[in-house]
């Protein structure tokens, strides 16, 4: 056989021509090189394009790779790289039942100014090359197979350029590929990187440093064969810290397998289930002795029992969600009578399945629970604590309005003078009874109770409406990105966390003058949330929030009125109350501080913090609610306000507002 | 938008198919092996079709030089042809390696410098000094000569117009006359260059060496197997050092093409090592008195090497430009040449913070020490006379060599010739001397290494006990090497130091002071003196006692603080017939010897009710940090005997127990040691105005800033040789916290009261109110005290906020507005 190139191809023609013989044709040109960018010279961003990779027979790995800027230019000169190695063991391949299993191979770093494992050539033009030192056939508690999967994950970043004293960002690039040629037999791509992020906001700020910021890297190292506790391999680790973290919808394994878009083996988690997976959740369970289930030796024999759909089916709870799916109650009207101060609520129960009425709540065999919660004053955050409410499961309606429509009356309202033509908010909330699809009468013995997705509506002295609806801070979808959305559940059954909760938990919740963090221990809904994340109320000290704790948009909205954290804070919400009880209970000292302060001192308590912010207005445990009062005015936003010097954004390393 | 006019893509290299030789030799192997089948098989028919090509790489870019960011430049080889025709190549690329493009088009740049020199025996200066009497032949005995450059371009120079000042030395003008100077060629610039691929150059020197000027008596002729060294100073435009200028050189020997290894050339400071650990490098901030000269053009040592040679002179004042010897008078300012345009350059007035008779405060030694750092052992004309000359005898023939052929030098008297013409016998040369006194020193520290035991303070019997693990065989109280043993006991209530603002009674035993007690070993066990011993096996347990808790009534309330020794050794600095063995610790009376008095400096152990351990002092600047211009265990003593100092007033004396300059002399800065008189509770009698404040912090910011109204010591304007603004010249990262500042007591000087920040911040912004009412306006509304009443800081409840925007990493950080990030 003959192999040339195009070039030499016609030496070759002359020389055979002589012998007389027919001759092959010659191999055709090679292909042009790539295009090549433009150098850069100022670099924020890196992109990383995997070009070409293989297992040389010496087993060392090659590859070669572009690196570009945010403008795609070439970036050239890096100082440093980490290249990692695992190789995939297919399904069943380490035991009948077992899923597809990494093995880490080897990982090294070539810093080009110290000590570099491999061969690097820098092209100078944004091109590289690499080889590695390493082979893949160094350790000993993995074989090589040039047929199996195998992953090289590319490190870049957290250096800088010399001459430079930025800080280029990390980033990990991977290849799956088989040597042999072929395209992946078989993957494993379970989790995305941006389910995680979706709370942790940056899976590399979880551990290591932050050097590796993909799912796709984490698994290499933590494989069977790197990690010595076999509940650190990336299933046990990952099922079992989010188990322990007690978040709501742990069950919903589609939080991190998620369908959208599918992963190639999104559905691994109900194909393969296994001890190690299922265990770190069923910690009752002990399957080799038999301990609440049945004793099993190992993983052969799980799927045969638990299929595919039933897994899915238990875990995403869908029987309860169609059962809940044949309920809705809706408030239709209010009436507000100031002189009585009391409001008169309508509200609609139905079958959304059907269209179908239901009779008034209290003859509601399946509905165990139904309350209705008003309060008055959404311009300064209600006024009172202790929202009045019903209880339509407890009560007969004022009216059968008709249509499943029945009508309460909400009665002690507080309406402080002058406020006539303010808002006030009214909340639903309640549980029914399920048994596996259906709503069933809460005395049956297989009855279950779950709560409704609990709701807040607005209204003012006319009508009900958003003309007068509070701000929007956070939204259950903020919320939702760590909590599930309206699937984490207070005092029973409230769970709306946009609206609900703050017909008690507002400014009308005092703070507790003699707590050393006096801001933290307040139960007015921005100070305790600020507090419970913080790690920093009382009860949640060991909390540990997993994503940067100054990413405030991780809850806070934006709209197109900016962020709903920028200051000033909206005008005519009231300064923080602060109290010391006497051991009957009585308050025996209310003083009060300003807003801002309250609500940035929940974490910014230092001494100076504090100064800076009296020194700017700000009032801390004074004897009378300063608005109005000729007290000073805080005047935060002068410098924190949006687009200012030290705009609140920035400040906490976010972009600013657009 | 374009990038056409930044880079080049090189469309050959981008589109053409791959092709290499190393896939040529494969096909030719193949080949063969394809014709003897052939023979064998007969016809085989169709051959299969060669493959294909592999792909092209990708091609080559570049920025042009217009708009490169940063600039480097690597030499990578120089040759020398036949006909003395010079060329160098070099790769020029930014700072991360981007093939820079342009360089050969007229004016791409402001200058190309090209120096070329050979390294060879060194050429003496003329020193246009009176008649040289001395003719006979100098080569009789040279001893070890280090070679030195010679560059291949030089010039006489006559003394040309000057700019006349009358801060002008006397005389200035006296030795003016025709000198040698060597040079570089910048007239070429890019005419000179070609490129020889992207962003690969070479430099073709416009004349062949043979051409340049040949000057009488100096000896220009080439010689191949010699190490030469070219240089190159490039710069694109003037005013940015990172983006704009490169200093390279490379040493090479043109018989071999190769380049010269560290011991083939000549290397004996290291720039980074010496001269930066004090110098500046922040070369594009001019506040920061940055090491670069010549316009900003020239701050690579290698490069200066190539004009400042032995032979070189300033024709206006006859003056030396010798490297080394330029350098030494420098820093002991006593330099004055005329320099570019005609004006002069003044070095007289060069507060230079180290001793400058200590050679190994530049010539470096050690592990990482260049190949030549020991080249200073040895003799030459002009770094010998750096500091002789002004010794020198009226009718002084103006040459070394009959300078130092005198009686006068012991080396000449004992006739031990290798005293200076280093040989075999003595390869240190005069270094054996200009070292002995550190040698001596180094051998009595070694000797005499010492530590304090924590002290055990009794109030109610007013008195201290400790132990001394002492080396020595006798006590120091009866070892005669030993000439006093001061040790210091020093109140600290574990926030800060307190001199109490007022003199206490006099008591006739300790001063004084009434938060500290010095003591001397030495009087211990004789009459009047408060000290008593015992002496043990390897220690010794001293008693103090007499402290009166009432006179000493700081000391005693306080009850706990720290002890410091400070120990006089007595050791032999003097050579005799290049024996330093002698150069040990020796009885204070001999009278027979040179005898240096060396300070011991010890550990800094606690004393308390207990003996338990106190906290140390918080520490907020590095000891390194002094170190790098003061040098090791610097002595302050001179700023401390002005006042009431002197002999006759000794530690433990009424005014010497504050003023003595011992032990108040501190030999480490940053322990605490000085705070423990310049403390915030202000000074205790003639307390000074902010502007000359007495607190530690104020005192040293203001020093190394400039801002102090007046010096006891000095009325020199102090020449720092960086910019004040550097906080971490002296302050590691993470030591200046300003969130527990505001801890600390209020500075109260003459004109008030200063908060601990504004006191730090306020003595480089703000020495008094008038100096920067807006500065003093925001200390003010931002919870600082500037000049208040006493107590009012603390009557407002210590609340400066400068934290909150000024700590480190702040939006208005102190790292960010001082440029430290």
């Amino acid at each position: 056989m003959m192999k040339m190139n195009g070039r030499m191809g016609l030496l070759a023609l002359a020389v055979l021509a002589i012998a007389g013989c027919d001759n092959g044709d010659d191999g055709a040109d090679g292909n042009p090189g790539p295009d090549t960018p433009p150098p850069a010279q100022e670099v924020t961003e890196l992109n990383v394009e995997l070009r070409e990779w293989r297992i040389e027979a010496s087993g060392q790995i090659f590859i070669d790779f572009l690196v570009t800027n945010q403008d795609d230019e070439g970036v050239i000169g890096l100082p440093s790289a980490t290249l990692l190695a695992a190789q995939l063991l297919p399904t069943g391949f380490t035991g009948a039942g077992n899923s597809t299993e990494w093995r880490f191979l080897g990982s090294e770093t070539c810093d080009t100014a110290t000590s570099c494992a491999g061969e690097w050539i820098d092209l100078a033009n944004g091109f590289y090359r690499y080889t590695t030192g390493m082979t893949v056939n160094d350790r000993d508690d993995v074989t090589y197979s040039a047929d199996a999967t195998q992953r090289i994950v590319l490190k870049l970043g957290g250096d800088s350029l010399s001459g430079s004293t930025v800080t280029l960002p990390v980033v990990n690039e991977s290849v799956d590929f088989t040597p042999n040629g072929t395209e992946p037999l078989y993957t494993r791509e379970l989790v995305a990187s941006a389910a995680c992020d979706s709370c942790h906001t940056e899976l590399a700020s979880i551990k290591h440093g932050g050097s590796y910021t993909e799912m796709e890297t984490c698994v290499t190292c933590h494989s069977a064969n790197r990690i010595s506790n076999p509940l650190n391999v990336m299933s046990g680790l990952a099922h079992r810290f989010h188990a322990d973290s007690e978040l709501a919808q742990f069950t919903n394994c589609e939080s991190c397998h998620t369908q959208e878009p599918a992963l190639a083996n999104a559905d691994n988690w109900i194909m393969n289930p296994s001890q190690l997976a299922c265990g770190t959740c069923h910690t009752a369970i002990d399957f080799p002795s038999g301990q609440g289930h049945p004793a099993q030796a190992d993983n052969s024999n799980c799927a045969a029992c638990h299929n595919p759909d039933w897994t899915r089916d238990a875990h995403l709870m869908t029987a309860q969600q169609d059962a809940l799916s044949r309920f809705a109650v809706d408030v239709v009207s209010t009436t507000l009578d100031p002189a009585t101060s009391s409001l008169a609520v309508v509200i609609g129960v139905t079958d959304p399945q059907t269209g179908d009425n239901y009779d008034s709540p209290d003859q509601l065999a399946f509905l165990d629970d139904l309350r209705i919660y008003a309060n008055w004053g959404t311009s300064f955050d209600y006024s009172t604590r202790s929202a009045p409410s019903v209880r339509p499961t407890d009560v007969t309606p004022d009216a059968n309005v008709g249509d499943g429509q029945y009508q309460y009356t909400i009665s002690g309202l507080t309406i402080p003078a002058d406020t006539d033509t303010d808002g006030g908010a009214v909340a639903v909330q309640g549980r029914v009874c399920v048994s596996d699809s259906a709503l069933v009468d809460c005395d049956a013995t297989t009855a279950q109770t779950v709560a409704i997705a609990s709701s807040t509506d607005f209204f003012t002295a006319e009508a009900l409406g958003d003309a007068m609806a509070r701000r929007t801070v956070v939204n259950n979808e903020t919320c939702g990105s760590c909590h599930g959305d309206q699937k984490l559940n207070f005092h029973g059954t409230r769970n709306d966390l946009e609206q609900q909760c703050q017909l008690c938990h507002n400014a009308n919740m005092a703070a507790d003058a003699t707590a050393v963090n006096q801001s933290a221990s307040s139960a007015n809904y921005s100070h305790m949330v600020h507090a419970i994340h913080t790690g920093l109320r009382e009860g949640y000290e060991d909390i540990v929030y997993p994503a940067p704790v100054g990413d405030c948009r991780q809850c806070h909205i934006q709209s197109t009125d900016g962020d709903s954290f920028a200051l000033p804070i909206a005008n005519g919400v009231p300064a923080m109350a602060v109290t010391e009880t006497n051991a009957d209970g009585d308050v025996i000292s209310t003083t009060f501080t300003s807003i801002t302060a309250a609500t940035c001192s929940v974490c910014h308590s230092s001494d100076t913090a504090k100064l800076h912010m009296e020194q700017q207005g700000a009032l801390f445990n004074v004897g009378v609610s300063p608005v109005g009062t000729g007290l000073p005015t805080e005047s935060c936003e002068v410098c924190h306000g949006p687009g200012r010097s030290a705009d609140v954004a920035p400040s906490h390393g976010l972009t600013p507002a657009q | 938008m374009t990038h056409s006019t930044h880079f080049d893509v090189n469309p050959q290299t981008q589109d053409g198919p791959m092709k290499t030789f190393t896939q040529h030799k494969t096909w030719r192997a193949l080949l063969l092996a394809g014709t003897a089948t052939l023979v064998l098989a007969g016809c085989p028919g169709d051959g299969d079709d060669g493959s294909d090509g592999a792909d092209g790489s990708p091609g080559e870019v570049n920025v042009n030089i217009d708009s490169a960011t940063s600039l480097n430049a690597q030499i990578t080889a120089a040759a020398i042809s036949d006909d003395g025709t010079v060329t160098v190549d070099f790769d020029l690329t930014t700072a991360n390696g981007v093939a820079v493009a342009g360089l050969e088009v007229e004016d791409s740049v402001d200058r190309i410098g090209m120096g070329i020199a050979k390294y060879f025996d060194l050429q003496k200066r003329s020193r246009p000094l009176a008649a040289s009497a001395f003719t006979e032949d100098p080569t009789l005995f040279k001893g070890t000569k280090a070679d030195q450059w010679t560059s291949y371009i030089n010039a006489v120079v006559d003394p040309g117009d000057v700019n006349v000042e009358d801060s002008f030395p006397e005389d200035w003008d006296a030795n003016a006359g025709a000198q040698i100077q060597a040079g570089i060629e910048t007239s070429c610039g890019s005419e000179c260059v070609e490129a020889t691929g992207n962003g690969s150059y070479r430099y073709t020197f416009s004349l062949p060496l043979d051409q340049y000027p040949v000057i009488d008596g100096l000896d220009t002729s080439f010689d191949a197997n010699l190490t030469h060294r070219v240089t190159m100073e490039l710069r694109r435009f003037r005013g940015d050092v990172k983006e704009a200028l490169v200093n390279t050189y490379y040493d090479f020997i043109p018989a071999t093409g190769a380049e010269a290894s560290a011991d083939e050339t000549r290397e004996l400071v290291v720039l980074e090592q010496a001269c930066l650990r004090c110098h500046s490098n922040d070369y594009d901030n001019s506040a920061a008195h940055p090491l670069i000269l010549h316009g900003g053009a020239r701050f690579e040592l290698q490069n200066c090497t190539v004009c400042h040679t032995t032979y070189s002179g300033d024709p206006e004042t006859g003056a030396t430009i010798d490297l080394g010897s330029m350098v030494h008078q420098i820093h002991k300012a006593e330099y004055f040449m005329i320099g570019f345009g005609g004006n002069g350059n003044d070095f007289r007035e060069l507060t230079f913070p180290a001793n400058g008779n200590e050679c190994g405060v530049c010539h470096l030694e050690g592990d990482d020490a260049p190949a030549q750092a020991t080249n200073w052992y040895f003799h030459r004309q002009e770094a010998c006379l750096s500091c002789h000359e002004k010794f020198a005898p009226e009718d002084w023939d103006g040459t070394a060599r009959s300078l130092f052929h005198d009686d006068s030098f012991t080396p000449y008297a004992e006739g031990n010739c290798a005293g200076c013409h280093a040989d075999d016998t003595n390869p240190d040369g005069s270094a054996i001397y200009h070292s002995a006194q550190s040698l001596a020193i180094t051998n009595a520290r070694e000797a005499y290494a010492y530590e304090l035991g924590n002290g055990t303070y009794d109030a109610e019997a007013g008195t201290l006990s400790f132990t001394l693990t002492w080396a020595a065989n006798t006590a120091p109280e009866t070892d005669p090497n030993v000439s006093a043993f001061w040790v210091s006991a020093a109140a600290f209530d574990g926030l800060e130091y307190d001199l109490g603002g007022t003199r206490g009674d006099s008591d006739g035993v300790f001063g004084r002071h009434k938060s500290r007690i010095a003591f001397d070993l030495t009087t211990a066990n004789t009459a009047d003196s408060p000290v008593t011993s015992i002496v043990n096996e390897s220690s010794v347990t001293y008693t103090v006692s007499q402290i009166d808790a009432e006179l000493k009534d700081l000391f005693a309330q306080t009850g706990q603080g720290f002890l410091t020794g400070k120990l006089f050794v007595c050791a032999d600095s003097s050579v005799v017939d290049m024996d330093t063995s002698t150069l040990v610790p020796i009885a204070c009376d001999n009278t027979e010897t040179r005898v240096t008095e060396t300070i011991v400096a010890g550990n800094q152990a606690s004393f308390s009710t207990d003996g338990s351990d106190i906290d140390l002092r918080r520490v907020v600047a590095m000891e390194m940090g002094c170190v790098n211009c003061h040098a090791e265990q610097a002595d302050f003593s001179a700023a401390h005997v002005g006042t009431r100092g002197d002999e006759e007033y000794p530690p433990n004396s009424d005014c010497g127990s504050c003023h003595a300059g011992t032990p108040n002399t501190a030999v480490a800065l940053t322990d605490g040691s000085c705070v423990s008189c310049h403390n915030p509770g202000g000074s205790a009698h003639s307390n000074k105005a902010f502007e000359r404040g007495f607190d530690y912090k104020v005192m040293i910011h203001q020093i190394h800033a400039g801002t102090r109204s007046e010096r006891r010591t000095t009325d020199l304007e102090i020449t720092y040789p960086d910019t004040p603004a550097n906080c971490l010249t002296c302050h590691a990262e993470g030591q200046l916290d300003l969130a527990t500042l505001p801890a600390v007591p209020a500075f109260v000087a003459d004109d008030g009261e200063f908060s601990p920040t504004v006191a730090a911040c306020a003595s480089c912004h703000a020495t008094s109110e008038e100096a920067n009412a807006a500065a003093v306006a925001h200390f003010r509304q931002n919870g600082g005290v500037f000049a208040g009443t006493v107590g009012q800081y603390e009557a407002e409840g210590n609340s400066e906020s400068c934290a909150t925007c000024h700590a480190a990493g702040r939006s208005s950080g102190y790292d960010v507005v001082h440029g430290l990030e």
